[in-house]
């Protein structure tokens, strides 16, 4: 036994001990009730706010105020209309959105290079707790992935048991839009700006708005990881074709972000770090032109979020990334179930679900990643 | 990922504590019996193990029947998972009354948030991050009403081992000196048994960031709390 786990274990008794005092009893059936408030669960939460015996008139009322700010909203341009998002675009290629490794022949969102002007994730309590990630760059392009329900116009995609996605969408937004959206995030009163390290990561709980979540915000020349006040930003930052105005738009309809390079990372579902052993004999199973391609292709973190820094330690052009991927398919690796391009070691003595994995993640325009899956 | 089946829950005894490992069978393609062989034969089990077999189908109907509103079901779910809420909560406040205060709040939000959950294998990690959430704004909020008086629990930590009772009065103290954000995360990973895996799941975080994290934080605690490792010899 090292001298961490046997500090993490002597923590960990104390932790249980002192958890040991916490009052566990209570009545099953009194908590449900009391939680249920007395009220059907089967009524959708906004009915309670009716009046008793007034429920008819307060819901027409209702419908008809909806109807009137929609119709409104509609015709100022402030809501999104995605009724024919399978065209051609203008100014760049639409891609059909997906989970895993690009169409063939789509092409890569351009710049390839970008600087991050804001980046938000987080567990936005206003859209039902689901997970939403976005990244703001100053050429105006608007990244975003989401799980949330029925919340932006963007149909949901599966890969096998995966989680419902959007897949990682592109938008893009005028000098305007950008600027409205930064200053969304100034005016809810950001504070405590923290300079952002390569490994850091800026999520935190309970902050106002969110379960858990985080942002990141370019400040002079560095970028910075920031608390807010006001708990309506998280779900202003995670839908905002709900509320800028047409003219914050160059391009409104959806697209797949398209990325030119993928990271390959190399982690573990433990509580030990992969060690360097265990990502040779990962690299091992590949050919040798790959290994050799990968070892060509380190790379050192840089500031940003990403999703498994620092254990991406290398990128590859997406053609590679597709050479990588078959290449794995192919070796004695098991796909995790409903990842597109994860693949599991076979460590004997490790439980199948906590096996060293390999993965190919999408490298984003300011050089951080995320996972075109569920 | 939706996980259906059967899922096996050892809780092996150790000197140091409660050490918890999940295996679902399904999801790794092994038959329940597999996959228990399996982990004794790679010497998972001590001479102390309890195992609960959960039926996955079971939790599954118990989870969807809730979320329509079946207050029953729901009463079985705070028998299963309060006590995890509870102790969760009061590693962060350190109070019970504000820790009793958070989790009734928190199946306040699980009864109202049923519906989101998708994945009814995550109910206990979806439940205690929610009371962990409840506890956290509780503190935030206690600090601005009043100043907590901690002797009542020294003195009913002081009731037990000598020992023990100062390492655990050590820990209350230096537990307090953290942000209940970290608080949050040492409460969901040694006293609700969450895997880092599992908080990231949660949090939508990565499983090394909340690695990375949980051991800055062992740092910390082994320098406030003066531990020597008592490395096997």
């Amino acid at each position: 036994m090292n001298e961490r786990t046997a500090i993490e274990l002597r923590v960990a008794a104390l932790i249980r001990a002192y958890a040991d005092r916490a009052p566990t009893d209570v009545d099953p059936m009194a908590m449900a009730r009391r939680a249920a408030g007395g009220s059907g669960h089967t009524t959708p939460a906004w009915f309670g706010v009716m009046p008793p015996g007034r429920g008819l008139v307060f819901a027409l009322v209702l419908i008809a105020l909806l109807v009137s700010i929609l119709s409104g909203a509609l015709i100022s341009g402030a809501l999104p209309l995605h009724r024919d998002p399978v065209q051609i675009l203008a100014d760049r290629a639409f891609v059909e959105p997906f989970v895993g490794l690009p169409p063939e022949g789509a092409t890569p969102s351009t710049p390839e290079t970008g600087e991050l002007v804001l980046s938000f994730g987080g567990r936005v309590h206003s859209l039902g707790l689901d997970f939403h990630r976005m990244w703001l760059y100053a050429d105006g392009r608007l990244i975003w992935k989401s799980n949330l329900e029925g919340a932006t116009g963007v149909r949901k995609l599966r890969f096998g048991e995966s989680e419902p996605t959007t897949g990682v969408i592109e938008q893009h937004l005028t000098p305007e839009g950008v600027e409205l959206l930064r200053s969304a995030a100034i005016a809810a009163g950001l504070h405590d700006r923290q300079p952002l390290g390569p490994a850091d990561d800026p999520t935190d709980w309970g902050r106002p708005g969110v379960l858990w979540g985080g942002l990141v915000m370019r400040d002079g020349g560095r970028l910075v990881q920031a608390e807010w006040s006001d708990p309506a930003l998280p779900g202003r930052l995670a839908v905002p074709a709900s509320w800028l105005p047409a003219s914050a738009w160059e391009d409104r309809r959806i697209s797949a972000y398209v990325p030119s390079r993928y990271a390959v990372c190399v982690d573990n579902a433990t509580d030990r770090p992969v060690s360097e052993r265990e990502r040779a004999r990962i690299f091992d199973l590949l050919t040798r032109p790959m290994k050799e391609l990968i070892r060509s292709r380190a790379i050192e973190p840089k500031p940003g979020w990403n999703d498994h820094d620092p254990r991406c330690t290398h990128q590859v052009s997406t053609d590679d990334a597709r050479v990588i991927a078959a290449t794995l398919e192919d070796s004695r690796l098991r796909r995790e179930p409903g990842t597109p391009l994860r693949y599991r070691f076979a460590v004997d003595e490790l439980p199948a679900d906590r096996q060293p994995f390999i993965e190919l993640l999408s490298v984003l325009p300011d050089g951080g990643v995320v996972c075109d899956c569920g | 990922m939706r996980r259906n089946g059967s899922a096996v829950l050892l809780l092996t005894v150790e000197p140091g504590g409660i050490v918890s490992e999940s295996v679902k069978p399904r999801a790794a393609g092994l038959s329940l019996e597999d996959a228990l062989g399996q982990v004794r034969s790679a010497g998972h089990l001590p001479s102390m193990t309890d195992i609960l077999l959960g039926d996955g189908a079971a939790l599954e109907a118990t989870v969807r029947s809730a979320a329509t509103g079946d207050e029953a079901a729901f009463a079985r779910l705070v028998a299963d998972h309060h006590a995890s809420m509870i102790r969760v909560a009061y590693v962060i406040s350190g109070d019970a009354d504000t820790s009793l205060d958070a989790v009734q709040s928190a199946w306040a939000i699980a009864w109202r948030r049923m519906r989101s959950l998708r994945d009814p294998s995550q109910v206990r990690a979806w439940l205690v991050a929610i009371a962990a959430n409840e506890a956290r704004q509780a503190v935030r909020r206690r600090r601005r009403e009043r100043v907590v008086d901690i002797s009542e629990d020294i003195a009913r930590a002081e009731s037990g081992h000598v020992e023990d009772a100062a390492d655990v009065a050590d820990l209350d103290r230096a537990l307090r000196g953290l942000k209940a954000e970290d608080r949050s995360l040492l409460a969901l990973r040694y006293a609700a048994g969450l895997d880092s895996s599992e908080i990231a799941r949660q949090m939508g975080m990565s499983p090394s960031g909340v690695r990375s994290r949980l051991a800055r934080l062992l740092e910390r605690l082994r320098d406030d709390l003066a531990l020597e490792p008592e490395i096997d010899r």
